[in-house]
């Protein structure tokens, strides 16, 4: 961990010649500087493997080495006594035979599994650095966490837990795992790859194993799955590699994380197949995200393009572009059974009375895992690196100032004031901060890199957004979705004190009391932003600055909003609740802010609730808040209708009514004329 | 031998019928007096502050070189020219840097803190030979846990028995423990001394009187059936005079631990100990036919010695593992065996422990074991290899080096990863070469090879001198100990791994910078799972409290090897040590039950001993003491 705002101060790391900056070093210059073939071909040194597995006491197979081909992972799968056992269970339910099972079993496993090849490797990372090269200013990473991740490797099996935020994550995640001499991962990938040709058969070579989205149901798929990770995990070998967000997150926000991988993986250990699990958080945070306009896009609700081959083809328009520099902070390695230790109540020894082929999760080991995931997300906001254009994007968003072109210098001393306050809270550590140059000069290097969202009239001297033609509603709620995506990279830092703001206000009481208030918006807000600390108790934070209070309120409204629009449609629309899935009762929501958008444009902050995401987010929360319940027969036919408790609802639109009026200044616009789109 | 119905002995020494005396004397004449080779006044023999005999120990001959002295032990007198480098390589131990016991001799012995009037007078009016001397006291007031070794080189017990009384019979036995309950007094039985689990310790709490009942003056042979090969003895026989005797006999018990040097048939019983030839003659469980146990609310026996009843709960198994909380074993029939013909030890040589865990599965599967079958670890492996005597002449060398070449080059095993399995065979020839051809066939299925006699006569040696290395490593800054477990098979490899890893874990959080061992061996196979003991030692130079940090680590090994589905014990006990987990291990209504006996049999807690668990509240709410000493 470090402290503080890094400087740039750029001076070369004394062992690799790399240029530091803070406590991260950059591996892009070196490839700058030399060659990429010697790079590729040069031999990898001392990676580590794991003592535990040395010991000779491996359960596995006899014959576990420093190495294992792909083939024998896949024959290891497939004689384990849990695949065995947990087939020959569904036999005898079914009385589907056997052989049919273990054949299924097989295909689903050369479906899914990968064919990492160093080869492969060195060949399709040549190119991946050729890319990085052109596209990225630098790559950072921290030292230290890579020296902590070494050590990790040497002991016990290792899971890399990266954020997910661009296709881009893995493919330089496995490039800084050759480039240090670590064990190359097996990356959990979705299907969506696979499919494509040429590409899905690179990166299945490059340690890619493909996971159908979802295969809850299918008890042989998840047999395999299950019994693949572990083999993984218990050989140690390659580190797992898997996205606990399960998906790229659009919004820049963390994603309520999924707990059927890790599941598997903790099995392993609550099991007592491995003597302890590193788990390893990787922050990953990129100047500029490749896929920033897509995503926006897909939050409107256009579909996501398949992925394809030709499709990656067309995409080499974003080589010419300039992305700024991508940050990875490998997070100090969280050994598993000192979480387990710290988390309490955990007690494996339950497992005794039962073969281990019974493995099952007790309810104590579900809760855990529950909460390991969230402590994930968690150390990943904690950790991510933040751009300044974060904190600009957000004070550009707060309040709706930006509806006309914002004077730099208040700008900048808007923006001198939030850094160091920020920084004073000590929640943003890691705030990436050019410091020789002026404030002015960074909001200026800012808009010159982000010039889609954000531009600098030099002649004004002021900052103006970039925004669509009034027409084009779709393009002026995507502008708007891309710039709030980079303030949703701090939102972690600030929403503590945003919920505390929020619940002490007094008009938003109702005569509820501010503890109650915020534990309804705690709930609420659960999927929204996961990282909110589950304690009961609202933290004590009557001493913050009322200015930043303001700020984290605003920062918020639009997240709220977005939940009074759904509160709204289902008010207006009684028959919706009953009838409808989460996603459609989203759309319903969408739709209704869209109208309310034609009618009056300058509801600055609803134009947020026009993503899908927020809004199925929000009905997610009045699920948790029981306020939507799913009916029974529902839940087993899933299709989606729920009862709803108008009663609770119409009292919670009440409480978020104050909450989501935006300032009364700043509600003009900022001319279109402007616009480069 | 006179063949004797189980009645004839059962009349009490002061018998007054002449057929009864007569009885007794041929009785006499042919068993009693079995002359021990343990003293009554055992500081004449034994160390006062480390394992076995005064003569024996490892000691340094010269700056690199130690020897094991005495006579008593096939390893004593030869020269280990390659132990130091080993406890150098192992455990990063000097030479040069000793860490000599604070005390020599036992000095500062508390005096006796409470004596009870009326119980000194009455025992002297019954003649019971007692002494409140500090030595016997000392004796009688610790077993060998490492924490009990290092308060006696270091400092002293808070607590020892008041008084050593040794009753010489049953009769006198069911005496004393009535007078204990009338006066208020506290009995701690003791047998060999050899607890591993602090069960001898006196709870510091207790405010009465508390006298050690030393068993160990009545161990006769009282009659042995040889129609139906059971013999009866008194509880305080230790196993080497017990098997010394019956051999000369022409018979067995066949029972014999790694303390049978000093252990007592009473303390088997009381702890549910186990022997290392259990799979030709059993556990203690299997080998007691009938047994005597005196409490303070009378005396508990089965009316017959047959061989298996289907009358209620079986109280034997309440005296079995009650570890001196409820009264004290007094005679005890066994069965016997005819002595083997042949006795042969053997060895396999595996590519890893992997495999010969899976060679020993397949024993237990097919039933094929022998006498003992263990299996070490490399760790252990390389140990043994550290205490060779030096080459006796070129010939030895010469035959080793063959014997290495064809081990790592030929067969390609690694030295740092082979495991090797020890075997003992007993039997007539013919069944003992059947045996031994049959286990190296289903050895070979799992790529073991023969490791030939010599090496398996060596490993069971070992066995008896390992417990005085301790006191070697103490000579040095090196504090070890050894516990064990029992796990279902599937199980075993998992667990072995995961506890010697946790142990080294636990020890560099701790602060332990030098090397850890950490090692086990299987040393019991059974039809559902096997026996597991863990060695671990380390330096502790430069740390504050080494035996605090011993316990944690053991305590977190405990916590590895539970979670891991192993036992609290397989045949150490409870005890103090492992109280922590007792009512986890049995469930609450059975510690609840347990406890219920304990109040009705022994209602005004004579037997305090504070084993198991901790009296509820004795009738003068004296024992709130804590759990920890």
């Amino acid at each position: 961990m470090f402290n503080g705002s890094f400087s740039d101060t750029w001076q070369a790391n004394e062992k690799t010649g790399r240029p530091r900056k803070g406590v991260f070093e950059d591996l892009v210059d070196e490839r700058r500087q030399r060659g990429d073939l010697g790079w590729v071909l040069r031999t990898r040194r001392s990676v580590p493997s794991p003592a535990f597995c040395a010991a000779g006491t491996s359960a596995a197979s006899a014959a576990i080495k420093s190495s294992k081909s792909p083939a024998d992972i896949n024959r290891d799968v497939l004689s384990s006594d849990r695949l065995t056992y947990g087939l020959r269970e569904i036999s005898l339910e079914t009385g589907r035979p056997m052989p049919e099972l273990m054949s299924e079993a097989g295909a689903i496993l050369d479906e899914m599994s990968h064919c990492l090849s160093m080869f492969a490797i060195r060949s399709f990372g040549y190119a991946v650095a050729k890319v990085m090269k052109r596209i990225y200013r630098g790559v950072f990473v921290n030292t230290e966490g890579i020296t902590q991740l070494r050590k990790a490797c040497s002991e016990y099996p290792v899971v890399l837990m990266p954020m997910h935020r661009s296709y881009a994550d893995f493919l330089l995640l496995s490039l800084v795992c050759y480039d240090y001499d670590l064990p190359l991962p097996a990356i959990a990938s979705a299907m969506d790859f696979m499919g494509m040709q040429l590409i899905g058969s690179i990166l299945r070579n490059c340690g890619a194993f493909f996971i159908r989205r979802s295969f809850a149901t299918d008890r042989v798929y998840w047999l395999t799955f299950v019994e693949y990770v572990k083999t993984h995990v218990r050989d140690g070998l390659h580190p797992v590699e898997f996205f606990i967000e399960g998906t790229r997150s659009r919004t820049g926000k963390s994603l309520y994380p999924k707990t059927g991988m890790l599941g598997a993986i903790l099995e392993s250990w609550f099991m007592c197949e491995v003597p302890d699990v590193y788990l390893v958080p990787v922050s990953i945070s990129y100047d500029r995200t490749l896929e920033q306009k897509l995503y926006a896009y897909e939050l409107l609700g256009v579909p996501k393009p398949k992925e394809s081959t030709s499709g990656l083809l067309k995409a080499r328009a974003l080589l010419d572009e300039d992305f700024g520099s991508v940050h990875f902070y490998f997070d100090q390695p969280i050994s598993l059974r000192k979480f387990a230790t710290e988390y309490g109540g955990v007690d494996r020894s339950v497992h005794s009375l039962a073969p281990k082929v019974k493995a099952q999760l007790t309810d104590a080991e579900t809760r855990m895992l529950k909460a390991m995931a969230h402590h994930v997300v968690s150390r990943h906001c904690l950790n991510a690196v933040v751009s300044p254009f974060c904190l600009l994007a957000a004070l550009l968003l707060a309040d709706g100032r930006a509806c006309r072109p914002v004077p730099l210098t208040e700008l900048a001393a808007d923006l001198e004031w939030l850094r160091l306050r920020l920084a004073d809270v000590g929640s943003l550590a890691s705030l990436d901060w050019p410091a020789q140059l002026s404030t002015e000069a960074v909001i200026a290097e800012q808009c010159r890199l982000h010039s889609d969202l954000v531009t600098l009239l030099t002649k004004d001297q002021a900052v103006a957004l970039v925004t669509a033609p009034d027409s084009d509603l779709e393009a002026r709620a995507a502008q708007r979705l891309q710039l709030s995506s980079y303030r949703n990279h701090i939102m972690c830092h600030v929403i503590e004190l945003a919920l505390y703001d929020a619940a002490t206000l007094k008009s938003s009481d109702g005569g509820l009391g501010a503890a109650a208030v915020f534990d309804t918006l705690r709930h609420l807000l659960h999927r929204e932003f996961p990282t909110i600390s589950d304690a009961e108790e609202m933290p004590d934070m009557a001493d913050a600055l009322p200015r930043l209070r303001n700020f984290a309120r605003a920062c918020l409204r639009p997240s709220l909003a977005g939940c009074s629009q759904v509160c709204s449609v289902l008010l207006e629309q009684p028959e919706l609740a009953a009838q409808s899935s989460e996603r459609h009762i989203a759309m319903a929501a969408q739709k209704r802010a869209f109208a309310n958008l034609v009618s009056n444009p300058s509801l600055w902050d609803d134009w947020e609730s026009v993503s899908l995401d927020l809004l199925v987010n929000a009905v997610h929360g009045l699920h948790r808040l029981r306020i939507l319940t799913k009916s029974r027969g529902a839940a087993a036919t899933g299709d989606g209708g729920s009862s709803c408790d108008f009663e609770r609802l119409r009292r919670l639109h009440l409480i978020l009514d104050p909450l989501t009026r935006t300032q009364p200044d700043g509600v003009h616009e900022v001319p279109s004329t402007r616009s480069r789109l | 031998l006179n063949l004797k119905p189980p009645s004839a002995c059962q009349t009490t020494a002061k018998a007054t019928k002449s057929q009864a005396a007569q009885t007794r004397r041929r009785q006499r004449t042919a068993f009693s007096n079995v002359r021990s080779v343990i003293p009554k006044h055992r500081q004449d023999l034994l160390k006062w502050n480390g394992w076995g005999y005064q003569d024996s120990q490892f000691a340094v001959t010269n700056q690199r070189t130690l020897t094991f002295t005495g006579q008593r032990y096939q390893l004593s007198g030869s020269e280990m020219p390659a132990l130091v480098e080993w406890m150098e390589k192992a455990l990063g131990a000097s030479i040069d840097q000793r860490s000599p016991a604070k005390f020599t001799r036992p000095e500062n012995i508390p005096p006796p803190v409470q004596v009870n009037a009326d119980f000194m007078s009455a025992i002297r009016q019954l003649g019971l030979s007692h002494s409140d001397a500090g030595p016997d006291r000392l004796f009688r007031g610790h077993g060998h846990t490492l924490e009990e070794m290092f308060t006696l080189r270091e400092g002293m017990f808070p607590r020892l028995p008041d008084l050593v009384v040794w009753p010489t019979s049953h009769r006198e036995v069911v005496e004393l423990v009535n007078l204990a309950n009338r006066c208020g007094v506290v009995l701690i039985p003791f047998g060999g001394g050899t607890s591993v689990t602090g069960a001898l310790l006196c709870p510091p709490g207790e405010r009465r009187m508390i006298v050690s009942l030393d068993t160990s003056q009545m161990n006769r042979i009282l009659w042995l059936d040889e129609r139906n090969l059971i013999g009866r003895f008194e509880a305080g026989i230790i196993g080497q005079d017990l098997e010394a005797r019956l051999a000369e006999l022409g018979y067995c018990i066949g029972h014999e631990p790694d303390s049978l040097e000093f252990s007592s048939l009473g303390g088997w019983v009381a702890t549910r100990a186990s022997g290392m030839k259990k799979n030709v003659y059993g556990n203690i469980e299997d080998l007691l036919v009938h047994v005597t146990f005196v409490t303070p609310t009378g005396v508990i026996e089965k009316s017959c010695a047959a061989p298996r009843v289907s009358v209620g709960p079986d109280v034997h198994h309440l005296i079995m593992g009650s570890e001196g909380s409820l009264g004290v074993v007094t005679e005890v029939t066994l069965k016997i065996r005819p002595l083997p013909q042949t006795r042969r030890y053997g060895s396999l040589v595996f590519a890893d422990f992997a495999s010969g865990v899976r060679c020993l599965r397949e024993l237990a599967l097919r039933r094929c074991a022998p006498a003992s079958v263990r299996l070490m670890d490399n760790e252990q492996f390389q140990f043994g290899h550290a205490l060779r005597p030096a080459a006796s002449g070129w010939t030895t060398a010469f035959v080793d080096a063959v014997k290495r070449f064809y081990v790592t080059r030929v067969r390609g095993f690694k030295p740092d990863e082979l495991a090797v399995a020890t075997l003992l065979y007993e039997g007539t020839p013919e069944e003992v070469a059947q045996q031994e051809a049959l286990v190296n066939s289903i050895a070979a299925n799992h790529g073991g090879i023969s490791g030939g006699e010599e090496n398996g006569r060596r490993g069971y040696m070992l066995t008896f001198v390992i417990a005085y290395l301790r006191d070697l490593g103490l000579d040095y800054y090196c504090v070890g100990e050894s516990f064990e477990t029992s796990v279902p098979w599937d199980r075993v490899l998992d667990l072995c791994r995961n506890v010697k890893l946790r142990i080294k874990e636990e020890c560099r959080s701790r602060g332990v910078t030098q090397p850890v061992l950490s090692t086990c061996r299987v040393t019991q196979t059974y039809d559902a799972g096997a026996c597991v003991y863990f060695y671990f030692a380390y330096n502790y130079r430069g740390l504050p409290d080494p035996v605090h940090l011993y316990e944690e680590v053991e305590n977190a090994a405990r916590d590895e090897i539970l979670a891991n589905g192993g036992s609290l014990s397989h045949h150490h006990g409870v005890g103090k040590i492992r109280q922590r987990w007792y009512s986890r291990s049995v469930s609450e209504p059975a510690v609840a039950a347990v406890r219920a006996v304990k109040s009705r049999l022994d209602p005004n807690n004579v037997f305090a001993c504070a084993n198991l668990f901790e009296p509820a509240g004795g009738p003068d709410g004296q024992t709130e003491q804590k759990a920890k000493l």
